[in-house]
């Protein structure tokens, strides 16, 4: 996409409606803001080969303000994280690159290289089953699920239509079926995983109480950038759970919660 | 007699072989019984008033022959309790050691030096080593007699984030459902508590089993804190007053459980500030006492080559926060370390963190990596201290092609890839397709309500298909359906004949008309309807006679038509409504 800064001609004959012109401009003002962010993507990439990470995180965090989110912005934003040695941040923001983008080598990799750089891991682990059908993102399974369901019934009703024709087509609802229950538990468990709330520590070092009090007693502290299993919230308290079932209440300052807007 | 001889011979010699291999076992076990060893141990260091500890002198392959007396110490009684000894034989090597005990009572709490005494072992003079006893006010009296706790800290002044061990003991006789102890610790941090070995001890004509923990605590603020008290709770077992009627009370005993909730006396705590003056600007936290080695290899290499700086840091402190200092040199590359904890105790307190930091330099310019300190904070000496390691020259020839990659030392259980890569992957250069976010597609209504197309498009065609075959099995009904249709579209192009006067179509289709709906309505082909048929059949399907009538005078202007057609449209328009009428009349007829 070209971000000249030419204005865009709008052809307004004289019978044209005014529904036109409305659609013009709001294809303009897209093209603009489109342009306005990729224009500030690469100031802040300029930035971050500058060494100036910390400017260019605030950059890529405007964009993503803006309602432009792309993985390639929260990779970046993420690399910037990293490079200031705040790994906590690095993480959530290569796991949000993730959401949008499973099978990115790039934000594959460097998301197992900051975690790799947490020191202690008492990060939880997700199941073997959610690595799998993390591959995918939810958007991309319903798609799916819809494009089996629409062949399945299609072919059902084209039965309906022409019955001689089913010895031809039963195999072929027979596979669809399947493909479509299939694709019906992939729904399901990636639901189910995506509705699994985990947070990220980005305190360089999260204290978690025995109760959501700041006088509780300290029940363990973990390092900058340990996951944990979001169980509940209490005012500006969050109960959490470690990979080895320790439980207690960290002050939601010192984590980004995954899906949690900037 | 030569057989013999032969064999006599070999049975001295197997005799002669068999003293040699004895007399080597021997000797060789006396050698080692020669070597002898002195230790001096303490099964306990902090006791209560009252209880016991024991002293163990172990003397280890020698023969002990006199032991000096223990000079008498105020408020504290050393009792002789004996001598034990064990020998183990390892691989034909004997060895034995031989154990004095002594008991170690006091009777006002303080801190006692037992002082090296000289034991004399097959001749020879050996000294063992002064140990420390710390002594306690007794708590029995605060707490039951038969199960309290005790929470002990070696000091009660620390220092903000300084480690510190704590000692947990509770003393019971006999118990079930022990909880372990909590400790209440406001304001601290526990970092890692150990279980340890049951023991058991006596204090006055009480013997108590001791279950110890340990744990590492620090103060998370400054100030005076309360750590404490110690909870626990259990089931004490009590001997039951025996009854006298019961004949066999005495021999099996009886106890009774009683629950009981557990509470230590507290320790006030006084924690304080780190100095605000005089901290290191390269301070980062460490606190405790250390000292450390550096080295770095290889120090003669190629610009772009990795050098490994192995820095190995040990003391007492808490060794897990221990870091690097950031190593901003600008002629130098440097990769984030890898680092290792071995601990000496099992609180984690004493012992070695290394580190492996790779650097790499940039350019053969580079003579030196730059000298490197450590700042902490000593809280036995109260003031900070850093370590410092000078310059360590290096010899950097200019770089050649195919550099080698630095190796970065990975932990355990790292996949291969990790360990190949040392940084992160490097930025995108596009942003990639720009995503709304949003609420998932199967939360979004229009999708939801998309997939009802293809269920509706089903329903649809199941609905049409039981009507194909409910039609398929009814031949009148489709034939009703069908003259329905020809008749709804005959009259509306019998409308336009007769608005267009087209006589011969009209009449010919009036003609149709009627044949089809009378021949629907009678179960008769069309073609064999005729006038005649309105006679014979339409009365017994209980037409009307103005029904007949009118019929008739239809077929009449059909068959008139040749002769004398109607020839006006207004006229043709009256016959088209006629037979409009005339055909509603003949659907209403009974099946």
């Amino acid at each position: 996409m070209s971000c000249d800064s030419s204005p865009i001609n709008m052809r307004a004959s004289g019978g044209s409606s005014f529904v036109l012109r409305l659609l013009g401009l709001y294809l303009a003002q897209c093209l603009l803001l489109v342009c306005a962010a990729e224009s500030n993507f690469e100031q802040a990439n300029r930035l971050y080969e500058q060494g100036k990470y910390s400017e260019a995180a605030s950059i890529y965090e405007s964009i993503i303000r803006a309602g432009r989110n792309s993985p390639g912005v929260f990779f970046n934003l993420g690399n910037a994280y990293f490079k200031s040695g705040e790994p906590g941040r690095a993480i959530y923001y290569y796991r949000r690159a993730a959401e949008l983008a499973p099978r990115d080598e790039d934000v594959r990799a460097n998301l197992r290289f900051a975690r790799d750089k947490v020191s202690g891991s008492a990060s939880v682990q997700p199941k073997a089953w959610q690595q799998a059908v993390d591959y995918f993102t939810l958007d991309e399974i319903a798609v799916g699920a819809a494009v089996f369901f629409w062949l399945w019934l299609g072919l059902l009703s084209i039965l309906r239509w022409r019955p001689e024709l089913r010895r031809t087509l039963r195999p072929w609802c027979s596979g669809t079926a399947l493909l479509l229950s299939v694709a019906v538990l992939l729904l399901v468990l990636r639901s189910f995983s995506a509705s699994e709330r985990t947070a990220i520590i980005v305190a360089k070092q999260g204290i978690v109480h025995l109760g959501p009090l700041a006088e509780s007693q300290a029940a363990f502290n973990v390092p900058e950038g340990t996951e944990l299993k979001v169980e509940a919230r209490r005012d500006n308290w969050v109960q959490v759970t470690d990979r080895s079932n320790r439980t207690g209440w960290i002050e939601s300052a010192q984590l980004l919660e995954a899906g949690s807007p900037i | 007699m030569a057989a013999g001889y032969r064999i006599d011979n070999a049975r001295m010699f197997v005799r002669q072989v068999t003293l040699v291999a004895l007399l080597m076992t021997v000797l060789s076990g006396r050698i080692v019984l020669g070597a002898a060893t002195v230790r001096t141990d303490l099964d306990r260091s902090t006791v209560m008033v009252g209880e016991s500890a024991t002293l163990s002198i172990s003397i280890e392959n020698g023969n002990p022959q006199t032991a000096e007396n223990f000079p008498p110490i105020k408020g504290l009684s050393i009792q002789y309790r004996g001598v034990s000894q064990n020998v183990t034989i390892v691989n034909g090597v004997t060895s034995a050691k031989r154990i004095l005990s002594f008991g170690l009572t006091a009777t006002e709490p303080g801190k006692y030096t037992i002082p090296a005494i000289n034991v004399t072992v097959d001749g020879v003079s050996y000294p063992t080593r002064p140990v420390t006893l710390t002594v306690t006010k007794s708590d029995v009296q605060g707490q039951n007699r038969y199960a309290f706790l005790k929470l002990s800290v070696p000091k009660q002044e620390i220092y903000v984030g300084e480690v510190i061990p704590v000692d947990v003991q509770l003393y019971v006789t006999r118990a079930e459902n022990v909880q372990t102890p909590q400790l209440k610790a406001d304001g601290f941090i526990i970092h890692k508590q150990v279980d340890q070995q049951k023991t058991q001890t006596q204090i006055g004509n009480i013997i108590y089993n001791v279950l110890p923990f340990k744990l590492a605590i620090s103060a998370a603020k400054a100030g005076k804190l309360t750590l404490g008290p110690v909870q626990s709770s259990l089931d004490l077992l009590m001997r039951q007053q025996q009854d006298p009627g019961d004949p066999f009370g005495s021999f099996f005993g009886r106890y009774q459980a009683r629950h009981m909730d557990l509470a230590s006396p507290v320790v006030e705590m006084n924690v304080l500030p780190l100095p605000a003056t005089n901290a290191p600007p390269d301070f980062s936290g460490a606190i405790g006492a250390f000292s450390w080695t550096v080295a770095a290899s290889p120090n003669t290499l190629n610009a772009g080559d990795p050098i490994t700086l192995k820095i190995a840091i040990t003391g007492q402190g808490n060794l897990d926060n221990l870091k690097l200092p950031e190593f901003n040199w600008p002629d130098f590359k440097a990769y984030s370390p890898n680092s290792s904890v071995a601990s000496d105790d099992p609180l984690g307190l004493m012992g070695t963190k290394s580190f492996e930091q790779v650097i790499v330099p940039q350019s053969a310019n580079v003579r030196e990596i730059p000298a490197i300190s450590l700042s902490y904070f000593d809280p036995e000496q109260k003031r900070y201290a850093t370590l410092s390691h000078p310059a360590i020259p290096v010899k950097v020839a200019p770089s050649t092609a195919g550099s080698a990659q630095p190796t970065v030392l990975a932990p355990k259980g790292e996949r291969d890839e990790a360990k190949e890569r040392t940084d992160v992957v490097h930025i995108k250069l596009q942003p990639g397709p720009m995503i709304a976010l949003g609420p998932p597609l199967v939360r979004q209504p229009w999708f939801l309500a998309l997939q009802a197309i293809p269920l509706l498009s089903l329903v649809g065609f199941t609905l049409w298909r039981k009507r194909q075959d409910a039609l398929a099995n009814n031949p009148r009904l489709r034939r009703k359906i069908e003259v329905e249709k020809t008749v709804a579209t005959g009259m509306t192009e019998l409308r336009r004949l007769a608005a267009a006067t087209e006589l011969d179509s009209f009449y010919a289709l009036l003609f149709r008309l009627l044949q089809e709906q009378l021949g629907e309505r009678l179960d008769l082909p069309s073609s064999a309807i005729t006038e005649a048929v309105l006679e014979e059949r339409l009365p017994k399907r209980g037409a009307s006679p103005e029904l007949i009538e009118r019929l008739r005078r239809l077929f009449q202007i059909c068959n008139q038509a040749r002769y004398a057609p109607i020839r006006s449209d207004q006229e043709l328009l009256a016959v088209t409504t006629e037979l409009e009428t005339a055909l509603n009349e003949l659907r209403q007829l009974p099946d």
